[in-house]
């Protein structure tokens, strides 16, 4: 017995030290998510706009067409659960802000993080954003809660730290005022096949209460600091508009307006916004740089 | 709490060594520890069906008791029932209730008779069909006289609940298991290195091939209609890799976990993609319970003792149980059926032209053949219904075969080269090439190397946690 315990331990010792030394190797590589932090932080002082949400507002909302101090914290998506998260979690950090902006998509009031294929990204919130403090009991215990290699590509991920260690490559895709600048122009797979590849995948998002309260909850926190809230339904390409479940976006309009009345917030229906052009669209429910311009102007001046 | 996760890491050294702790002539305080340790580790599933197994157990326990005591057939035969319509009956509702009553109103619909019963919303409690067999097999042997019934109920219960193969096999036999709970168990080195080898090649087998299969797999399977042939030929190979790695890969790591505690459970597969022939795959696949339909519902229907039709009558029964079995489900009976068919076919081609493998001179042929035709039917044990099955099979054979299949991710087929690496070495043991391949294992630190590999590969390289596609049935 005193033989299989101390080999076993000493094998058990070794591979989790090499497991745990490649972990803390790959994990010096800056990412979205740790720049995202830091940069908000060290722009904490004089930042006025929270942007808030997933890809539309990731790519859709450049601060430096605000007219005020503006810091982008969309991350690709990014579900109501975790926008109310960073909120809450930053809100004593930041004594200038006045205002958060949030996109209300066609998903966006049913869409959990946790399903589906992006539940990896949840990991990244728990490293690098302080989220462990958010998790259950019953997530303590999950592996995979805690290493940045299971989610990945091992052999990727140590090819990518070498790059950075050896040239300092970053596979950063934000600027310091967390817009991503990624969609530039528009997809090779183009508008029409895009936008209803991306209609047929949102349609499969379940409806849920959870985002509804999170929302109200951001709202109410927000009111009780004097903090104006901005909801707004992005611009759509029309092969994402006409594929979508029109009664579900009817629905999605109708909470909008409600909740507009009743907590006396701002929400802008830019769905089938005519000033948003095909030029102003990477695919069909992203706009590129051009269309994120012209989207951040009028924001800026509906605040 | 699946074995592949963290609160299994740490219930285990704990029980382990607890276990351990007690002095090995303190057998029934190590089978009290194993029974409470079964309870907890099956409540952390769900604590509300701990009454199922504890009521099965005790029925069998009492039922033995009294068969024990009981010399007339016909009062033994109504012990035997009392067993059967519990244990049947509890399996009966839990698994097939619903299945029954929709067949039922779809049969009355058909002659134009509308029925609106009582439909219920029923959970199925993990490994009920697994552990049912097992406790429905001491009843079964004590009544046939072949064991003699236990009077120690913590052995017994201990038995029945034993945590490595409670959810999901192997079924054990009493004759094979329960005596191992009523001797002293002693700790060897090569037991324990051992065991931790059985739970590595299982957890590779469930982490690396059968995690990285089901991505693709899922996406072939609800795309079927827009897939290229191809594509749907190398998801349908997937699946069979997908459900071999997973469930073999369980049946590994029980028999691992067992061999830690002194226990020994029998082999669930041994390299079934090696079968020869179709009935010679059903001796390498999931065997446990293939042996156990033969020994207690073919052989008792007469085998294949009154004559070829007899035979194959008896031969399709239970492959049709067996598919009713895996699920509540018509696609499943189907899938029993075809093996049934299959089966039987092989039997009457093997009865006219004498041979007792396949039906080619060369044994790689007769190997191909069986797979192909095994990874046909896995069609119809993946998918939804049966119109989805036969659309994909009907797709499979008519598209195009000249257009490139969706890429495989290359750790998955390094995975599966090597495990099929290794299975030929098991296959072939005393062939040149395995002799070759074992050579320079033979050296420490090659070992540890490749204990590392696979340690790193299953941590590393494993797909998003699935859930053992066993544990549905």
């Amino acid at each position: 017995m005193k033989k299989f315990i101390v080999r076993t331990g000493l094998f058990l010792a070794f591979a989790s030290t090499l497991l745990a030394g490649a972990e803390l190797w790959v994990r010096q590589v800056p990412n979205d998510y740790s720049y995202k932090h830091r940069q908000l932080l060290a722009q904490k002082t004089d930042t006025e706009i929270l942007v808030l949400g997933s890809s539309h507002s990731l790519f859709g909302l450049n601060p430096e067409h605000f007219s005020q101090k503006a810091f982008n914290f969309a991350l690709t998506s990014q579900s109501l659960s975790y926008d109310r998260y960073l909120f809450e979690r930053y809100l004593p950090h930041l004594p200038q802000l006045k205002a958060i902006v949030l996109p209300i998509g066609f998903f966006s009031l049913g869409y959990s993080l946790e399903d589906g294929i992006e539940a990896w990204r949840k990991q990244r919130y728990v490293h690098y954003l302080g989220y462990w403090k958010e998790l259950d009991a019953s997530e303590w215990l999950e592996f995979k809660n805690y290493s940045t290699l299971y989610h990945n590509d091992a052999a990727q991920m140590f090819e990518q730290t070498k790059r950075y260690r050896k040239r300092g490559a970053s596979p950063l895709t934000v600027n310091t005022s967390g817009w991503s600048e990624l969609f530039i122009e528009q997809t090779p797979a183009g508008l029409d096949t895009s936008g209803a590849e991306a209609a047929v995948r949102h349609a499969t998002v379940p409806q849920r209460s959870q985002p509804r309260l999170d929302l109200l909850a951001m709202i109410k926190t927000a009111k009780k600091q004097n903090i104006k809230v901005l909801l707004f339904i992005p611009p759509a390409w029309e092969s994402y508009r006409n594929a979508v479940d029109k009664e579900r976006m009817q629905q999605t309009r109708q909470f909008l307006d409600r909740l507009a009345r009743q907590q006396h917030i701002k929400c802008i229906d830019l769905f089938a916004d005519e000033r948003f052009v095909e030029a102003d669209f990477y695919d069909g429910d992203h706009l590129n740089h051009r269309g994120a311009a012209k989207l951040s102007a009028l924001i800026s001046e509906a605040l | 709490m699946l074995f592949n996760s963290l609160e299994f890491a740490l219930f285990l050294p704990l029980v382990f060594a607890l276990y351990w702790l007690i002095p090995r002539h303190f057998i029934s305080s190590q089978n009290l520890l194993i029974l409470c340790a079964s309870y907890g580790f099956y409540a952390w599933w769900d604590w509300r069906f701990l009454g199922l197994i504890f009521l099965s157990s005790t029925t069998d326990y009492v039922v033995g008791l009294a068969l024990s005591q009981a010399e007339k057939p016909a009062l033994r035969r109504c012990w035997l029932a009392l067993s059967l319509a519990v244990n049947l009956g509890l399996l009966g509702f839990f698994k097939y209730y619903n299945f029954f009553v929709d067949s039922l109103v779809t049969a009355f619909h058909g002659m134009g008779i509308e029925l609106s019963p009582a439909s219920l919303s029923i959970v199925l409690p993990v490994g009920i069909s697994f552990y049912t067999f097992q406790t429905l097999s001491y009843t079964l042997d004590v009544y046939h006289r072949k064991l003699n019934p236990e009077r120690n109920a913590i052995a017994f219960f201990a038995y029945v609940s034993f945590f490595p193969q409670l959810v999901a096999g192997p079924i054990e036999r009493a004759r094979h298991l329960l005596p191992q709970f009523k001797r002293a168990r002693q700790f060897t080195y090569d037991q324990g290195r051992e065991g931790l080898l059985l739970i590595a090649q299982g957890f590779f087998k469930k982490v690396v091939i059968a995690d990285n299969c089901a991505p693709y797999v899922d996406a072939v399977f609800s795309n079927y209609q827009t897939a290229s042939a191809p594509t749907l030929a190398l998801g349908t190979v997937l699946f069979g890799f997908q459900i071999y790695g997973d469930f073999s890969g369980y049946s590994d790591m029980a028999r691992g976990i067992a061999r830690l505690f002194g226990m020994d459970l029998m082999l669930n597969f041994r390299r079934p993609f090696f079968a020869q022939n179709p009935a010679e795959f059903w001796n390498r696949w999931h065997i446990s319970l293939s042996s156990w339909f033969r020994d207690y519902v073919y052989i008792p229907l007469g085998g294949s003792r009154h004559g070829k039709f007899t035979t194959y009558r008896n031969l399709l029964t239970i492959f049709l149980i067996s598919g009713l079995w895996h699920g509540a489900h018509e696609i499943y009976l189907l899938w029993g059926l075809i093996h049934g068919i299959n089966v039987v076919a092989y039997t009457a081609l093997r009865n006219s032209i004498g041979t007792a493998y396949g039906p080619f001179r060369y044994p790689a042929f007769n190997i191909a053949v069986t797979y192909v035709i095994t990874c046909l039917t896995w069609i119809f044990f993946r998918s939804s219904s049966i119109d989805s099955a036969i659309e994909y099979l009907s797709r499979l054979l008519s598209t195009s075969w000249f257009v490139q299949a969706e890429p495989v991710p290359l750790l998955l087929i390094y995975a599966i080269g090597a495990l099929l690496l290794y299975e030929t070495t098991q296959e072939r043991a005393d062939s040149a090439l395995s002799r070759t391949l074992r050579a320079p294992f033979r050296f420490a630190p090659m070992r540890w190397c490749a204990y590392l590999a696979i340690f790193g590969s299953a941590m590393l390289g494993g797909g998003d946690t699935q859930q053992f596609i066993y544990f549905q049935f």
